[in-house]
């Protein structure tokens, strides 16, 4: 019958595990430049989409007010994703929250969850509806120019992508993100009423 | 940098061991303990200009380590193999001797607990002070001490009668 104190002596007496800090440094490093490099190719990424429609605003002599005006629809667009996702990456990222106590970490991903719910909800939501409002608006010059075929199709595939992406890959990302997070939370809550029975 | 690099060294070397317990407890996988202390370091690089000259750095270290541990979903997948699969704790054949195998059931007892008494008893057998642990675990240190004899209770006795089969 052993007590406590020998479990101690058992516990005390195992061998010290061998860390390699070098090579925890080393990771650091290639984490640090894995995270900046994301970060640079989301930025490059936006960049050049809007670098293109600005090419094409600018080369393309566009005849009707319509095609301006989507155009300026679309870069708000890209602008507004460049700056939701860096905002995101890098909040996500600075994990302040992990220094706080275990209640005040199940609150910070509770707003996090919700702020998250109204991104992927409400301003998916705008940002989608801009989106087609300017494939409209786009398409009506295309329709003068060219014939009434390529004008359907284009519209049509413009307007079929969007949709899958509304209705289909979108929930799915969402009912992901949100298991996940609700799973976070529920361990947390739990562990937290662990903490205070 | 270097500085940085110099501070984030030495606090490694002082809790890296005690944080690779904890996780140890509280998964009972060495694999996992090693990927979540991992993170921890990571977390801790990351924060350490925040830190610089707070007064308990340990404590701060054991709060990312537990939310760490506690944030750490059966259902995710290890990541992809490069990223945390090199061990940072040498692999080596572990001896065959009474010792290892009175840690190893030690190990197996601490992982029938609840999720908070594997973190509590872990810092209690690694001889974290109370009020540290209190600290730690966000309760009062009059709970904590009621939770502690509890919880060494309950593992006495786990011990004692997985020792016997």
């Amino acid at each position: 019958m052993k007590e406590f104190d020998v479990l101690q002596n058992i516990w005390q007496d195992q061998q010290d595990p061998k860390l390699d800090q070098d090579e925890i440094l080393k990771r650091v490093k290639r984490y640090r430049n894995r995270l900046a490099n994301k970060l640079l190719i989301e930025v490059l990424f936006m960049s050049f989409a809007i670098a293109v429609l600005s090419y094409a605003w600018y080369m393309i002599p566009f005849r009707m007010w319509t095609t301006h005006l989507s155009l300026l629809i679309f870069m708000a667009c890209c602008l507004f994703v460049l700056f939701a996702q860096l905002s995101d990456y890098r909040r996500l990222h600075a994990e302040e929250d992990f220094l706080q106590k275990p209640e005040l970490y199940i609150q910070y991903l509770k707003n996090f969850k919700q702020e998250r719910h109204k991104l992927n909800t409400q301003k998916y939501l705008v940002y989608t509806l801009l989106l087609g409002l300017g494939l409209l608006l786009f398409f009506v010059e295309i329709f003068f120019v060219s014939s009434i075929w390529l004008t359907i199709i284009g519209l049509s595939l413009s307007v079929g992508w969007i949709l899958i992406c509304y209705f289909w890959l979108m929930r799915l990302y969402i009912r992901k993100e949100e298991h996940y997070l609700n799973e976070m939370i529920e361990q947390l809550e739990r562990l937290s009423k662990q903490f205070s029975e | 940098m270097v500085n940085k690099e110099k501070l984030f060294q030495e606090i490694f070397q002082a809790n890296s061991k005690k944080i690779y317990h904890l996780c140890y407890g509280y998964t009972g996988d060495s694999d996992t303990a090693n990927d979540l202390m991992q993170e921890t370091f990571l977390k801790v690089w990351q924060n350490l200009d925040k830190f610089r000259n707070q007064a308990m750095i340990s404590t701060w270290i054991y709060r990312i380590a537990v939310n760490t541990c506690l944030s750490h979903l059966r259902v995710e997948k290890r990541q992809a193999k490069d990223e945390l699969t090199e061990n940072i704790i040498e692999s080596k054949a572990e001896e065959f001797s009474e010792k290892n195998e009175q840690i190893a059931l030690l190990y197996r007892c601490i992982s029938k607990l609840e999720e908070n008494e594997r973190i509590i008893i872990t810092l209690v057998l690694d001889e974290v002070p109370y009020p540290e642990i209190a600290e730690i675990s966000g309760i009062s240190e009059g709970n904590l001490r009621v939770k502690i004899h509890r919880i060494k209770h309950k593992l006495t006795e786990l011990y004692n009668r997985y020792e016997r089969i």
